[in-house]
């Protein structure tokens, strides 16, 4: 047969791998149901309008698109069900009670992922809290994450936390023009002052304590706390740091960064936003503050292909056991054991059973009754 | 926590950036200058940096995936990948060139812009294919990754991209430069997580370099 290839960014999940995929999905989800999040499903698919109501340019131009033969309107394929949370928490959920703690599991399409992963099909895993005070629930979300990368054999992580409103408060204080503000954001990205000088001195020295502020939090809150800073950048950097210290206070012994200036890519953020790293530099979970209309939220989620890579979890859930075709009877009583069975589909020899118990990787065979190990 | 890995790149910039290294005190080991040594990673008088020599159009990949933490690149190089994962921090002024537009002679008469479709041979697709899409014109790559000036004269296309420094090898191969896509300088590149997770030692380096530019 002609090997039948799948589109770019698209895979299988085979045998191990899906086994690990299914586990972690598995440990999240009962997790964070046992902390009280009641687990949603929201479609792969909806119409345009719903599914860009909170308009992410981003998303928007991201997202796969189908037209519907029913009704001749354009759909879209989710690319992030943070947004799918948001329209249930203001539509059909709007009237349960507050806090509303949800938790979510699913996959999402992206027309195109980032230079580092170019999967089109993720599995995105999160957990969002609607209805909250500002600024009280970080909390009880980092101990999440702590219990989860627990359970998966994710040690030594670090959180980077960075202030996604910034911005806006840097514009407001210097009155910046359209082009100016998306030259400062540009510079931003790259962490480079070049040419800011030629907007405004002082703004290029409120970029350059804000950029070498940038790493572990007790080393350099010194810097953010002596500097004066204007009017409206001042109002965010106190706000940033009464959230951070009330963290530090909490959680002393964990690898706590900032990096005020972080450009919030996917928009929606407000307050602080956050994002959890590996030993290995890679991304495991983001999240943050955010608003649907007036109400404010918090929550994160990451996506099931980098917990899998980083996770130590074994998938193995017992010894595997070759059966004989006629071994019904003992089969339970091997199952209560912990065995997995692997049935012969057909009567076979003494020699036959042992081939095939190396063949399909068994530990142990059955044998007129008796276990025997497979050399 | 880790080393600090530099990948920096083979061939021209290198010779430029050794005497870079030299005065900001980052001193590579002997088989670094070594041409004939089959290393690919070397200790230097720094105990928290190691460098490796890739060749220049995969410095970028490496430290966008994190292999790499710190990196020397080129503009045409950061412009042809577009990582997201990459903070370009400071402008080393070595390796000074630009990516050029050349045509045959006779072709340099018909304007470029009546044309809504042109073939292109060249290494920077990406660069390219969005540097004439953003004019109308739909251009097609031929990827060639060297010796780019021979394809006009051997007839695969009459248009080329490529760097260009004193311009000698155009002329000398009846091209004529006619317009300019990018000027380019080498860059310090650094990846966006180690910055934030490894930023004391990061920015160590990155001051013995500011230190040496600024003189």
């Amino acid at each position: 047969m002609k090997s039948q290839l799948l589109p770019e960014g698209f895979r299988d999940s085979l045998p191990e791998l899906a086994a690990k995929e299914y586990k972690i999905n598995s440990i999240f989800i009962e997790l964070m149901s046992k902390n009280g999040y009641s687990i949603v499903r929201p479609p792969l698919i909806e119409f345009e309008s719903s599914l860009f109501f909170l308009t992410n340019e981003n998303e928007n131009e991201n997202s796969f698109r189908i037209l519907d033969p029913l009704s001749q309107k354009m759909m879209g394929i989710r690319s992030d069900i943070t947004l799918q949370i948001a329209r249930l928490s203001c539509g059909a959920l709007a009237n349960s009670p507050r806090p509303l703690r949800l938790c979510y599991s699913g996959d999402i399409f992206k027309v195109k992922n980032n230079s580092l992963n170019l999967s089109r099909q993720i599995t995105q895993v999160g957990s969002e809290i609607m209805g909250i005070e500002q600024n009280l629930c970080e909390k009880e979300l980092i101990n999440l994450i702590i219990e989860i990368l627990a359970k998966l054999k994710i040690k030594n992580f670090f959180l980077s936390f960075t202030m996604p409103t910034l911005i806006d408060a840097i514009c407001k204080d210097f009155k910046l023009s359209k082009k100016d503000l998306e030259f400062i954001k540009e510079r931003f990205r790259n962490k480079n002052i070049y040419g800011i000088k030629k907007i405004s001195r002082t703004l290029e020295n409120v970029v350059a304590v804000l950029q070498s502020s940038v790493g572990s939090f007790s080393e350099n809150i010194k810097n953010l706390k002596t500097f004066k800073f204007p009017k409206f950048t001042q109002i965010e950097i106190n706000n940033f740091i009464i959230i951070m210290k009330k963290i530090i206070k909490v959680f002393p012994k964990l690898g706590i960064f900032i990096d005020p200036l972080e450009i919030d890519e996917s928009q929606y953020h407000s307050g602080i936003a956050f994002k959890v790293f590996s030993k290995n530099l890679k991304e495991l979970f983001s999240g943050g503050n955010y608003k649907v209309f007036n109400e404010n939220c918090i929550g994160f989620s990451g996506f099931l292909e980098n917990l899998v890579k980083e996770s130590n979890i074994k998938t193995n859930i017992g010894s595997k056991i070759f059966v004989p075709i006629d071994s019904e009877i003992d089969i339970k009583s091997k199952k209560k054991n912990g065995y997995i069975i692997v049935r012969a589909i057909k009567k076979l020899t003494s020699k036959e059973i042992r081939i095939n118990a190396k063949l399909h990787c068994c530990d142990y065979y059955l044998y007129n009754n008796k276990i025997i190990k497979v050399e | 926590m880790k080393k600090i890995i530099m990948a920096v790149p083979k061939g021209r910039i290198l010779d430029e950036l050794v005497p870079l290294l030299k005065k900001s005190k980052i001193i590579p080991e002997a088989d670094f200058f070594d041409k004939k040594s089959r290393k690919l990673m070397f200790s230097t008088n720094n105990n928290d940096l190691s460098i490796i020599r890739v060749r220049a159009f995969d410095v970028a990949t490496f430290v966008a995936f994190g292999a790499a933490h710190i990196g020397v690149a080129g503009d045409d190089v950061l412009t042809e990948f577009g990582y997201e994962e990459i903070y370009d921090v400071l402008d080393l002024k070595i390796g000074k060139c630009r990516l050029s537009i050349a045509k045959t002679i006779e072709k340099k008469k018909n304007n470029i812009g009546s044309q809504g479709h042109i073939m292109v041979a060249t290494k920077y697709k990406n660069t390219v294919t969005n540097y004439f899409a953003n004019k109308g014109i739909r251009a097609e790559c031929i990827k060639l990754n060297g010796a780019v000036e021979l394809a006009p004269r051997l007839g695969i296309c009459s248009t080329i991209v490529d760097l260009v420094s004193t311009g000698r090898t155009i002329k000398e191969n009846n091209l004529e430069e006619c317009d300019v896509l990018l000027n380019i300088t080498s860059k310090l590149i650094i990846n966006k997580i180690a910055y934030k997770l490894m930023n004391e030692k990061i920015t160590r380096i990155l001051n013995k370099f500011k230190k040496t530019l600024n003189g």
